[in-house]
């Protein structure tokens, strides 16, 4: 093993507004022999997620920023090759922060085990991972729907999207999604079945799109977005209604803080409730979310989109273009095939 | 009838609303000396409204004095866009009460009612100008209310309504009768839902209150040093003496003049732990400054957006939306104190207890007449009220 290289990628620059492919390196490391209880990786599949903009800054977050010159974290999927570990087998699949990397070496600490029989094991990433918890956390938790409500779901094809607009779907409720190509719009309304989806790149005014979506009004608002979205949401939002905020792509690489709606004088008005949530706050939804995620991905009721880069040397370029919107659903990148097949 | 004496007669006539009764029109006008009369009491009289008002006594009717909205105002309000004008004292049908207006209740709302349907149906120019008042039944045509029944009631700004019962909310006879508008009226009931209902404070939290020294604020502070143990509580007011008064009466820890310091600056300096609940009375910059110091897991209650309503609405809304709300997790939100009915009978009965026990000191500015009420409310717009204002109409 000790002749075994791990590329990774590092950060090697703190990306000022849209990050470029400079702002990152790849690095070659020796992959260390698992020690006593320890195990070594190596990783199938990572995620690149908008929320990892944010630890890119040098700034007070939800979880700490990462460093120049150390080696990015984020979800990733792997399958155990060497073991020392008595709870951990060669062969089991894995789920843990240490991606960007192809390998790694661990104690089993922060590190969860996964049920390949779930579904392909690349849905730990999205649907049955850390999007599609954020999904139903914060419809739920967070959004208080109930049955038959009528929703409003940005980025609603995106990875958490696409899964809020099922979710509320089965539930019974009327749902308008909004996306940026007419493509994302079509798979909206056809495949995810939602009751309208708006193509906010084309429809001209957003505000007039949101309130002719919504005749009877807004009762939940799950925000990914932020800017024009918010605004229109609370214009048509109802009395007591409730924005879940999840995120704000379009912000995420502002270099300061931009202006916020100018009508947030509503929430008085109408009673509002707007929360922001991460889903790292709600893991007490884990058993029922899996229970309603199996019965509806088993009765074909939840679909999902992947987009996937493949190389490790490729997921900065896949990171980039969550950006540009050039993803369909989830954007992955695929790191090696599974050596165990 | 020479022409002068017949301007008179149509003069009084106009004053005490006679042209909508022509038969006491020509009763007046066919008696010139009584013309004659009441025109040279007019002129010597120093109080011209005690002559109209006793021209109307004398012809068996009250008059009814009412403040419209004459249109609505798109910038600042101004005495321009409020008129008084005197009617008939309307009269009560079957299911309705007439009630006699004691106190009107003045309020930021009064403002935002004007912008728009909120929680309730926007004031239209050319109607009577809303508000909930403290009123007095002085006849009734329902079994539920008695003469002399005391009720909560939105008479708006007139001397007298003539409201269906249902609509009608009986208060109790407590003294004084001031305190069923501020401290166990709406102020009491939306500083005390805003604060333990919305805003949630946990023993030892910091507390932040914009609008300090207004009706709701200067009761906010009270109820979190009753309610919450250990809690700080800053307050955020409009002039140096204020924020001095806040703190020597209400009981505020810290102050900040929003006027004469940059608030985020200010806000880092007397509470360097950060913000845990913020109750927000103005929105607006204050709101910015508020989230950028607001702790993790902070809640915002918003009451209400008083730098929003007395102006077009802004070009941008705070900074900081959504991006902070979703990485401190925050939560903001709005209410009215009618959201929490389960809640009501605790509520009144710990503000009455808090007020027995001295914890709770009640401010109330009462401006007499109700001829002032529009320069009362311009006046609370621009932050003048210490405390609950109120008009006193009787």
């Amino acid at each position: 093993m000790s002749n075994m290289k791990s590329k990774e990628v590092q950060l090697a620059a703190r990306p000022v507004g849209e990050p470029t492919l400079s702002d990152f390196q790849i690095a070659e490391t020796d992959v260390a022999n698992p020690g006593a209880g320890e195990f070594l990786v190596q990783n199938l599949w990572m995620s690149v997620d908008p929320y990892m903009r944010g630890r890119m800054m040098d700034r007070e977050s939800y979880v700490p920023p990462f460093q120049i010159g150390e080696t990015l974290q984020g979800g990733a999927v792997g399958v155990i090759i060497e073991s020392n570990n008595e709870n951990f087998a060669k062969g089991d699949y894995v789920n843990s922060m240490n991606g960007w990397r192809e390998f790694y070496v661990t104690d089993g600490q922060m590190v969860n085990k996964l049920d390949p029989s779930m579904g392909p094991i690349e849905g730990n990433l999205g649907i049955l991972g850390m999007p599609g918890m954020t999904a139903y956390a914060g419809l739920f938790k967070v959004g208080a729907l109930k049955d038959g409500e009528n929703v409003f779901v940005s980025a609603a094809s995106g990875a958490v999207g696409a899964v809020v607009c099922q979710l509320a779907k089965a539930h019974g409720c009327y749902v308008v999604g909004s996306a940026g190509s007419d493509e994302k719009c079509k798979w909206l309304e056809e495949i995810a079945g939602v009751d309208k989806a708006i193509n906010y790149k084309t429809c001209g005014d957003l505000d007039a799109a949101v309130r002719d979506a919504f005749p009877k009004g807004i009762d939940v608002y799950f925000e990914n977005v932020g800017g024009a979205h918010l605004q229109a949401a609370i214009n048509y939002m109802n009395p007591h209604g409730r924005a879940a905020l999840c995120g704000m792509i379009e912000q995420y690489n502002d270099t300061s803080p931009r202006p916020g709606p100018n009508n947030l004088i509503q929430i008085v008005g109408k009673s509002l409730k707007l929360e922001g949530f991460i889903v790292s706050n709600h893991l007490d939804i884990i058993p029922e979310f899996y229970t309603e995620m199996a019965k509806l991905i088993s009765s074909g009721k939840m679909k999902w989109e992947q987009t996937v880069e493949t190389g490790i040397e490729n997921a900065p370029q896949a990171f980039l273009n969550l950006f540009s919107g050039a993803n369909f659903g989830k954007m992955l990148v695929k790191i090696s095939d599974d050596p165990t097949k | 009838m020479d022409a002068h004496k017949r301007n008179w007669a149509l003069f009084l006539a106009r004053c005490s609303s006679l042209n909508n009764r022509p038969s006491i029109l020509r009763t007046v006008l066919g008696d010139l000396d009584m013309v004659h009369l009441l025109h040279r009491a007019y002129m010597l009289a120093k109080n011209k409204s005690q002559i109209k008002s006793f021209l109307g006594k004398i012809m068996g009717q009250s008059i009814n004095r009412q403040i419209q909205l004459v249109e609505t105002p798109t910038g600042k309000l101004g005495k321009e866009h409020f008129k008084l004008v005197e009617g008939t004292v309307p009269s009560a049908a079957a299911g309705e009460a007439l009630l006699r207006t004691q106190y009107i209740s003045l309020d930021a709302a009064n403002r935002a009612w004007m912008q728009g349907a909120t929680y309730r149906d926007a004031v239209e120019s050319g109607q009577v100008m809303a508000g909930g008042a403290i009123a007095e039944v002085v006849e009734s045509k329902d079994p539920s209310l008695a003469v002399g029944d005391l009720v909560f009631a939105d008479t708006g700004w007139q001397d007298y309504a003539a409201l269906p019962a249902k609509k009608l909310q009986k208060l109790p006879n407590l003294s004084p009768i001031t305190h069923l508008l501020s401290v166990y009226g709406v102020a009491g009931l939306t500083a005390y839902f805003g604060l333990l209902h919305v805003g949630l404070p946990k023993p030892g939290e910091t507390i932040l209150v914009s609008a300090a020294a207004g009706s709701v604020g200067s009761l906010v502070s009270q109820i979190a040093k009753a309610a919450v143990p250990d809690c700080k509580v800053i307050g955020i007011a409009g002039s140096d003496e204020k924020c001095q008064w806040i703190q020597d009466e209400l009981g505020y820890d810290a102050a900040i003049n929003y006027k004469t310091q940059p608030v985020y600056k200010a806000l880092k300096e007397v509470a360097p732990e950060g913000v845990d609940v913020y109750f927000d009375n103005v929105g607006g910059d204050i709101l910015e400054a508020a989230l950028f110091r607001m702790n993790l897991f902070g809640r915002i209650a918003c009451c209400g957006a008083v730098s929003q309503y007395d102006g077009a609405a802004p070009t941008a809304g705070p900074r900081g939306v959504p991006g902070l709300i979703v990485t401190k997790r925050l939560n903001l939100r709005g209410f009215i104190m009618s959201d929490f009915p389960e809640h009501m009978e605790k509520a009144r009965a710990d503000l009455q207890e808090w007020v027995a026990a001295g914890k709770i000191k009640v401010q109330e500015d009462i401006i007499d007449g109700l001829e002032n009420t529009p320069a009362a409310l311009i006046g609370l717009l621009a932050g003048d009220n210490r405390g609950k204002r109120m008009v006193k109409v009787v």
